[in-house]
This record gives structure tokens, sequence and C-alpha cells, in this order.
């Protein structure tokens, strides 16, 4: 597998990964990590994101919680993973062949709407903490389909894809089938045991009404088709 | 519940975004710093409180003239004993500027309190409303009205314009007698910023009741004159 081959050169770090893992956000991402943990060791897991860094839109690269300015991983870093569009990665990891890619991907209405409960309650922690009169802020706060009509909050699962055809990823896990695909992924890395996680059961929501749901799947019709074209190649995997 | 006690000379109805800080400050250069207090009802769940604080005592205290805040007329009777002598007066303001100023004063405290280059957050560019977002949702259309619920124009000792300040101030002082007063200028929100003109239209639409209120308050004030 050829992947990583747009390095900046002014940018590009050197390391001795064995393992890409791309988590795009609500995607079970936490629970994997734990798992790579278990597998690879805590000290060879690192979380790596790149992200905004300002509103001019610079981005900065985040390893472990800290800004990241090396040039260098510490050589018992085998696997990273986290938040990262996959073309701001692919300038910065050092090109080399054979190091395997990985994402999940998620139903992209229910990602959506996971989405937007976890920014919500991160919103409502970071006002309550301080004085009531603060409530006056939520007035600004979008509700679930503001949200979801938004433009950054649309497609996010094509946004961090982009530049990476889903077949040149080295596996695509489906959330709604995360112990089977997990199964499966453990088979090709060669792992040879691995704990399987409870998965946070996401809070009993009502349903979405059906307008609701059409809209915002309307709005990520990018991501709907990545989700199928990644249901289409599992199932194919399955029968071979 | 009992109605509390007091020796009010003028309650001073502030709705947001239409100079009330500034007149706040006057109204204390006028009245004394202790004299002149900020009581705010709030509209939800009816809880006054003074100063910011939640208050549950029988009476003002004695030396309180003035209360300026954020309340609906109608709420402050059912809690001060209120004589239909006590003088209420209040400031309009042009009702897509007042909506815009507002939204731009909460955004502006918004991103100081989430702090989010200080704390690795970015929750802004996925969560807060956009102008017309904000301006759409029914609880934040016609707050002039809504503030006014249960009392009309004409109820009002004084409805002075915000766009009018100096001159409408210069009149009031004038109508209660003031010996001397002085200006404050505080608060200024969204003076640079540009709203464009298809989306003023918009949060016209959405204020109609607060379009007529305010063309009301200004016939009013062209009549005094």
């Amino acid at each position: 597998m050829k992947l990583l081959r747009k390095n900046d050169p002014d940018q590009v770090i050197k390391h001795n990964l064995e393992l890409v893992s791309m988590h795009i956000p609500k995607t079970a991402g936490t629970s994997f990590a734990e798992i790579l943990k278990q597998v690879y060791g805590h000290k060879q897991v690192s979380n790596f994101q790149v992200q905004i860094a300002n509103h001019q839109g610079d981005m900065r690269v985040m390893l472990d919680g800290e800004i990241f300015t090396q040039r260098s991983f510490s050589p018992d870093t085998k696997v990273i993973h986290g938040h990262f569009p996959f073309q701001e990665m692919e300038k910065r990891i050092q090109a080399k062949e054979k190091i395997p890619v990985i994402t999940w991907l998620r139903d992209p209405v229910d990602r959506v709407v996971s989405a937007f409960h976890y920014v919500d309650r991160i919103y409502k922690k970071e006002l309550s903490q301080r004085d009531p009169g603060l409530n006056i802020l939520n007035t600004l706060k979008r509700g679930l389909m503001e949200y979801a009509h938004a433009k950054p909050n649309r497609n996010r699962m094509a946004y961090y894809l982009k530049g990476i055809p889903l077949e040149s990823l080295f596996f695509v896990g489906i959330l709604e089938h995360f112990e089977e695909d997990l199964a499966f992924l453990a088979k090709r890395l060669g792992w040879k045991e691995y704990p399987i996680p409870h998965l946070n059961k996401t809070q009993k929501r009502e349903p979405l009404a059906a307008f609701k749901y059409d809209a915002i799947k309307c709005w990520n019709a990018q991501d709907v088709e990545l989700y199928e074209q990644a249901l289409a190649m599992r199932k194919e995997r399955m029968q071979a | 519940m009992t109605p509390i006690k007091h020796h009010l000379q003028l309650i001073s109805l502030h709705i947001p975004k239409t100079a009330g800080t500034s007149f706040r400050n006057t109204l204390k250069a006028v009245y004394g710093e202790e004299q002149v207090i900020r009581l705010d009802i709030d509209l939800i769940h009816h809880q006054l409180r003074i100063e910011q604080q939640p208050f549950d005592q029988p009476k003002l205290p004695r030396k309180v003239k003035v209360v300026h805040g954020h309340f609906s007329p109608a709420l402050l009777r059912q809690k001060l004993a209120l004589s239909p002598k006590t003088p209420m007066i209040t400031w309009l303001r042009h009702p897509v500027d007042r909506v815009i100023s507002n939204y731009f004063y909460l955004a502006k405290r918004l991103k100081e309190e989430l702090n989010e280059e200080g704390k690795g957050l970015n929750i802004l560019s996925k969560m807060q409303k956009t102008l017309l977002e904000y301006a759409y949702a029914e609880l934040n259309r016609n707050r002039m009205s809504k503030f006014l619920t249960g009392i009309t124009l004409e109820e009002c000792l004084f409805v002075g314009i915000s766009e009018h300040y100096e001159s409408d101030l210069e009149y009031l002082s004038r109508l209660l007698k003031w010996k001397s007063y002085s200006t404050f200028h505080h608060n200024a929100t969204g003076g640079s910023l540009v709203v464009s003109e298809v989306e003023r239209a918009a949060i016209r639409a959405w204020n109609a009741e607060d379009v007529n209120l305010y063309e009301h308050a200004l016939r009013l004030r062209e009549r005094r004159s």
C-alpha cells in the first residue's frame, strides 16, 4: 500500500509508525484508542491531531494534548490515532511504504445527532460552571437542525477523508458492526488478542421526526455516499 | 405572597441594548449611588434579583429611591406594592438595530466566557447561531413588546428613544426636575458591524410588533416636542 506520498518538506515528521488510525468524531474512536493501547502498549500509541489553531485558519499539530513542533516522533511511537483530515496528516507524516491507514465510519445521520449532543453538553458545561446569569448566552446556542444545517457541520466524514479513496485505506470499519469488524481488523493486523469494549451506550433519545431525518441525510449527501460505499465494500469482504 | 414594601420615586425599565447602562449611571449621578438599585425579574422563573442576587425580603431598603433593570411591569406589579403614582420610564431603540446589537453583545460575551484558544475548545464555529438564526428564534423576536406587556406607552411617564439619547435625556431631566445631570456613554456594541439590507429586512419582518411600538413611540415623541 503506497500512502503518505505528499509530504511537505517544511513540515515532515520522521517516525517508526506501524499504523495510522483516523478518528472521525463520534465513531467510537475513544473506545478504539483504548483497544490500540491494549494491543500495542500505552507508550506506543499517541494521540495525534491536526486542528485549526486560530480564526485565520492556521493549522497546528497536537500530540498527546500538547502542541507539537518537533520533526520526529519518539522511536517508541508505533501508532497514531486522532482527529486529522487525511491530507493534513499526509503532508506531515514521513512517506514510507506499507503504513496501513485505517478508519471507522458511522451512519451519517446518527453521527450528526451524536456530534450535536456532544458539543451541546460541552457548551452547557462550560457556561454552567460560572454565574447562572450566563444562561443568557444559551440564546446563542444552536438547536439540532441549525447545527446540522450549518456548513461546517455537514459531510464531516468526507471532509476528513478528502484526498483518499476508501479503497486505498487498509481498513474501513462500520460502527454499527463494531465487534465483527474489529475481529476482521485484528485478524488482518495479526493481533494475538485484544479487548472487546462496551461501547458508550448513547442516551436514549426521542427518535427523530422523519422530515428532520431526511433533511440531515440530504445535507450530508457526500457522507451518505461514502457510508454506502463502505457498506458495499464490507459486504464484499464478508463474502470473500 | 405579600408585595414587597418600598419608598420608590421612579421605576426605570431597562430593555436590553437601549442605552440602559449609560442611563443607570446618569440615575446614580442624579439620585445617589445607593439610592439607585438594579432590579431584575427573570421572565421564565419570575425570580426577583437585586444587584444580581436573589431577593426575598419583605421590603426594599428605605434609602432606595429608584429601581432600574430588566423586568416586565406586569411581573413587577406582582412583586412590589406599586402605586399608580410611581412613574415608570423606559427607552426604546430601532428594533433592527436593537436585535443586531443584542446579538453581537452576546457573541462577544460568549467568546470571552468560552476562551476557546486558551482552553483548546472548538465549539463556537459549530454551535453559535448566526445573526439570522438568533433573530429568527421566537424567544428573540419582539422583545421590546414582550418587556412592555401589561403597560401602554401612554401609561409611561416617559419613553425615550436611544437614537435621540441626549435630547430625550434633557427632556426627562426637565420632566423630573433634576437640577443637574451627567451624560455617560457605555456599551456601544455593533456600531461598525456590517449587516446586509436583506438581513435587516428579515429582522424587521420578524419584529413587526416592535416596529409598530417603536413607530408609535416616535409619534408620541413628536407630539411632546
